[in-house]
């Protein structure tokens, strides 16, 4: 199906239900992560004692969709929609290929996270993204705790591909 | 010399066996009690839910849970093993560097000696938990860990010749109560020589 | 959640009844999730296909936590949320590698009170493609409607 980027640009703009995280910033997460990326194995009981803030790189994790729920599907946002768009074109594959955060408010333990995505921009013409031919999408998020205080802004620049071409080395 | 069942006796194994002095002492003690990787959490709970596909609202819904019996949020009772197991850091130092996190367990000490033997492969083959009471969630779940058997001879199973021996688990909550009794069945087996030379690369 | 909740009662039920089979597409997702996402077990068996392969299995497989969880779930969504599982014994045999699918069932074998309880014994099997994964045998405690 070919593309028409009016339809794609009809959604530019367009905001997103606000969506909650499924769990509050915790302490178990923080440990989990830390010991992944940090290699950090400090016990559970010198976390639970030393932990007051969630780190700023966990942040989009607290919202990210869950690997089941046995919950309908949330009705479909603009952004994604925008997406279904590329993928019926032929551009099947989507990746994150940048992503700029910015940190307004610290987040502590305990704190519910919320956000909001809209769709800011998208490449009017099919065009080397660095990980293939395609287009790119620049998708804004709105992070709020449950206050309603803004707590991050970020942008993340996502390239739909038919194809991903990044050179390996082997 | 015939039994009363008229089978005569063979002179000696015709198979090879281990040296049993070695096990001996390490059968039937249980080890001291050790500390869970972390608490029992609503978050760990909810991961063990959506991989299971597991709706029970004791589970999942707090409101629910807590106008139920049981006062809160509970865990799956088969989630009690989880907590006893190690951290990542642990995990790799015991299975890639063979550094384990309780040396003097009952149970490391033995696979150390069935390595020597050779019998480098192992796998987790049968199981029973008896629950004796529901696991809350915010629960720490201590636990100890011990032999109960060992099999004196050899068995041919698809993955290759192999042993059986029989751990025990006991776990019990912060108030020293017990919550399950664990029999944990493993294999320790030789890879068929053509596996290893398939999978060796 | 506005989830409709069905419990057993011990009452209704008779033995040699079958519950109804459920199914799981075992992949490479659950058999690696099921291992360190839901079970924290970080063996690399069952989520490193190079370490699986390293010590003989052709594939990664899944662990017997897992195994259990996904029987033990079995027998609890079919019972409901009030009833108990106080024993549950398992044997595995063929195991769970990616691109398979487990057909779960269990029957009822016994029927019984004890010291107030209101009991049942399951048999229980998963059975994949290449043959039975799971056999075993659980003791459950059931609601009553007296």
């Amino acid at each position: 199906m070919a593309l028409d980027i009016a339809e794609v640009n009809a959604l530019v703009g367009k905001e997103s239900a606000l969506m909650a995280a499924r769990h509050a910033a915790n302490i178990p997460d923080i440990r989990h992560w830390c010991e992944v990326i940090q290699q950090d194995n400090r016990s559970y009981k010198e976390f639970e004692k030393n932990t007051v803030h969630a780190p700023s790189a966990l942040l989009m994790v607290w919202t990210m969709p869950p690997l089941w729920s046995p919950e309908p599907e949330a009705a479909v946002g603009p952004h994604e929609r925008a997406i279904k768009l590329l993928e019926d074109a032929g551009y099947a594959t989507g990746l994150a290929v940048a992503l700029e955060q910015k940190f307004l408010r610290p987040l502590k333990v305990g704190d519910r996270l919320s956000y909001r995505v809209k769709l800011s921009g998208v490449s009017q013409d099919e065009i080397d993204t660095g990980i293939g031919r395609g287009y790119q999408l620049d998708l804004h998020y709105t992070f709020q705790n449950q206050d309603g205080e803004v707590v991050s802004e970020q942008l993340c620049r996502r390239a739909q591909v038919t194809r991903v071409t990044a050179q390996t080395r082997h | 010399m015939a039994n009363k069942f008229g089978v005569l006796p063979f002179n000696g194994p015709v198979e090879p066996t281990m040296d049993y002095s070695k096990v001996a002492p390490l059968i039937g003690v249980q080890s001291p009690k050790h500390l869970p990787h972390d608490r029992v959490t609503a978050v760990d709970v909810d991961r063990w839910c959506q991989v299971m596909r597991d709706t029970n609202p004791l589970y999942t819904d707090e409101e629910y849970a807590k106008k139920s019996p049981y006062g809160g949020l509970l865990a799956p009772s088969g989630m009690v093993h989880v907590f006893a197991l190690g951290t990542m850091k642990a995990a790799i130092d015991q299975f890639v560097h063979g550094k384990c996190e309780f040396p003097d367990d009952p149970n490391v000490k033995l696979n150390v000696v069935v390595e020597e033997e050779g019998y480098t492969g192992v796998m987790a083959t049968a199981q029973r938990q008896q629950h004796f009471k529901r696991i809350h969630v915010g629960d720490e779940i201590h636990w100890t860990i011990g032999i109960l058997r060992l099999s004196d001879y050899d068995h041919l199973t698809r993955q290759g010749v192999g042993r059986k021996y029989q751990i025990l688990y006991q776990f019990y909550n912060q108030n020293d109560e017990l919550l399950c009794n664990q029999s944990f069945d493993v294999l320790v087996y030789r890879a068929p020589m053509s596996t290893r030379r398939l999978y060796a690369g | 959640m506005s989830r409709e909740i069905n419990n057993v009662y011990w009452e209704d039920v008779q033995v040699k009844q079958d519950l109804p089979e459920k199914s799981r597409v075992i992949d490479t997702t659950l058999i690696a999730m099921g291992a360190t996402w839901a079970t924290h077990d970080f063996m690399p068996v069952h989520h490193d296909r190079d370490f699986a392969q390293s010590k003989g299995a052709p594939d990664i497989f899944m662990n017997i936590l897992t195994s259990n969880g996904l029987m033990m779930t079995y027998l609890e969504q079919w019972a409901g949320p009030q009833a108990v599982i106080k024993d549950i014994s398992i044997k595995l045999s063929v195991p769970n590698f990616p691109r398979d699918k487990m057909d779960m069932n269990a029957r009822i074998t016994r029927k019984w009170e004890e010291k107030g309880e209101h009991l049942i014994e399951v048999a229980f099997s998963g059975d994949n493609q290449m043959g039975p994964h799971a056999n075993g045998t659980a003791i459950i405690a059931l609601p009553t409607r007296g």
